[in-house]
């Protein structure tokens, strides 16, 4: 700070302050750059690296020798992309499978206020620890146990033919592919995902309830008008994050879940370049196609970010 | 005073318990079902006879489990790779979160900025596949653990937590009384911060655990190195299990205890999460607390 007052105005002798303000600041905090370098030396081995990497996506690569040796093309692969029909099916499987989820937001907001009415807090808490265990169990022991209950002879079909219905080939039909990938994902991550809401829930003031149950306000009445309006900046923050990630789907899941023969309603964008790039080998392409997806999300996530500023200057970034 | 629940109300809040029940009895039984196939008969199982209780007891599924070698390796894998992968997570996480807590450091706010920008913009798999083979660690044990050893959204809560959960003036007295900052983070700060702590462990912890992905597209060619999920997601796909046999009477025997071997799979290898998961459960809501507060 000192350096700073006695600084003389003029380029040199600022420009000298300043680097010798920088190298003693720097020899000063010298453990903290020791504590944050390794940190910030994996983010670009791991996360910048592959950045500079998405060269590929304008090169003929094949997966065979140095990226950058390979011929450029352009944007020849963005052009195919968008011709070829898989754009279309692909950008469809995979709005149709979010839009769908997003439908449901509202799920674990009314269950959150649901669990805030019960008052016993033993009850409520054993209540919490079931909600919250599917969301534990891995994404592949989850696809398992879709793939075991809903096989044709499994016990969903043993239920359905038990009560006098017609088995049903789950596993094999486009029409059913949504539903089960949709409300599995409801499953595992409902009780988690009222979590946040019930600690918003924690911060509603009782002297309200008390008030308002004077005035002669009914439960309902006292939910709609008092807790949901407490807990509303917290459903407006979450909502923005799902809709700004709207194009990127669990390419994981798909990858579990999907077969040969559901394959037109399973194929998203993430599969599509995993099946082109990892699996047939075309690199540039696969990899333009997955910037496409990333550029995407990356202006979904920018723009929805910049509206919730103006509106409710509430942001994220 | 205590106003009487008109009788509205008392439906409403039944109405509340029921529906809560039923969510609890959804989010249970799938579970329990699993429990129970992998210790039933498998006979009656696959006759669509047990819905609730375990009928006939047979515990042939777990001997071929505990049996096959796979299996065995990935599950030695995993908490191998587990291990390593939680040493370098908080190695890597906690100091970089402390640093960018302090405004003395130059540069936090570009440091903080380059971190989160990788939540919201990634190479994408082909570029990172390319990476890691020129990194030489693909088809490598340590790809594992070394591939999430930062998670932002970690980071972020651990660098928010460091900002505001541990009071200032203690720090300064600390140093004060001739502690260095590396004596201050590691005598005053981390003893403070255990609650944090356990919340990023468990995070990374079930990460690891559940982790597939990584092995899927990093793995292709060494199934030796192959964690749990991945040696589970080859059985479930298999047809018959590795014992190939000309024998029928083998052959109809495994085609029998085949679905019951995939469900004591599936128990074997929840089983650690099982078993921490009451333990844990006291810092599920703490964790979200941390999380929700902006970065």
């Amino acid at each position: 700070m000192k350096n700073a007052t006695l600084a003389t105005p003029g380029g040199v002798a600022k420009r000298n302050t300043y680097w010798k303000r920088l190298t003693k600041n720097i020899w000063k905090n010298k453990v903290l750059y020791l504590f944050v370098l390794p940190a910030l030396v994996w983010y670009v081995l791991f996360h910048y690296l592959p950045m500079g990497g998405l060269y590929v996506a304008f090169t003929r690569y094949k997966g065979v020798g140095d990226v950058f040796a390979a011929k450029y093309v352009g944007l020849k692969w963005f052009e195919s992309f968008f011709k070829s029909k898989y754009a279309s099916t692909t950008i469809i499987n995979t709005l149709r499978l979010s839009l769908y989820a997003l439908a449901l937001f509202p799920l674990p907001i009314i269950v959150a206020l649901m669990l805030n009415e019960i008052k016993q807090k033993k009850v409520k808490g054993v209540a919490q620890t079931i909600m919250y265990a599917p969301h534990f169990v891995s994404l592949v022991i989850l696809i398992s146990m879709i793939q075991l209950f809903f096989a044709s002879k499994g016990i969903v079909n043993a239920a359905i033919t038990a009560l006098g219905g017609n088995a049903v080939n789950f596993m094999n039909s486009t029409k059913v592919y949504p539903h089960l990938y949709v409300w599995s994902g409801i499953w595992s991550s409902l009780g988690w995902n009222t979590i946040i809401y019930t600690a918003a829930l924690s911060s509603v003031d009782p002297g309200l309830h008390e008030a308002a149950t004077l005035d002669g306000a009914s439960l309902l009445q006292r939910v709609r008008h008092i807790n949901i309006p407490t807990i509303f900046p917290t459903i407006v923050i979450t909502l923005i994050l799902r809709v700004g990630s709207i194009m990127s789907l669990s390419t994981e899941k798909s990858l579990l879940l999907r077969n040969d023969v559901n394959m037109a309603v399973s194929e998203t964008i993430g599969t599509f370049v995993y099946n082109r790039g990892l699996l047939g080998g075309d690199f540039g392409y696969a990899a333009a196609v997955g910037l496409f997806l990333n550029v995407v999300n990356l202006a979904m996530m920018l723009t929805v970010n910049f509206i919730s500023k103006k509106v409710s200057e509430t942001s994220l970034l | 005073m205590k106003i009487k629940d008109s009788f509205t109300d008392r439906l409403f809040r039944a109405f509340c318990y029921f529906v809560v029940a039923i969510i609890v009895i959804i989010c249970i039984y799938p579970l329990w079902l699993v429990i129970v196939y992998s210790i039933s008969d498998p006979d009656r199982v696959n006759a669509g006879k047990v819905f609730l209780l375990p009928q006939g007891i047979n515990l042939d599924g777990y001997r071929q489990v505990f049996r096959h070698k796979d299996l065995m390796s990935g599950y030695w894998n995993t908490i191998t790779q587990t291990l390593a992968g939680l040493v370098i997570n908080m190695g890597l996480t906690i100091p970089a979160a402390y640093a960018l807590s302090k405004p003395s450091l130059n540069g936090r706010k570009f440091f903080t900025t380059m971190i989160v920008f990788t939540m919201y913009f990634s190479g994408g798999l082909i570029p990172s596949f390319i990476n890691m083979r020129n990194l030489g660690l693909l088809n490598n044990w340590w790809v594992i653990p070394l591939t999430g050893a930062v998670s932002s959204y970690n980071l972020i809560v651990a660098r928010t937590f460091f900002a505001s959960g541990v009071p200032r003036e203690l720090e300064e007295a600390a140093e004060i009384d001739g502690c260095g900052t590396a004596g201050t983070f590691f005598r005053i700060v981390l003893p403070l911060s255990k609650a944090m702590m356990g919340v990023i462990l468990l995070y990374y912890t079930v990460a690891h655990w559940n982790n597939y992905t990584t092995a899927l597209y990093y793995m292709p060619a060494t199934n030796d190195y192959w964690p749990l999920q991945m040696v589970i997601r080859k059985i479930m796909q298999d047809v018959v299990l590795s014992q190939s046999s000309d024998d029928p009477e083998l052959i109809a025997y495994y085609s029998k205890i085949y679905n019951m071997i995939k469900y004591a799979v599936i128990v074997v290898s929840s089983l650690p999460v099982l078993i921490l998961y009451p333990f844990l459960q006291k810092y599920f809501d703490k964790g979200v607390m941390l999380g929700s507060v902006k970065g």
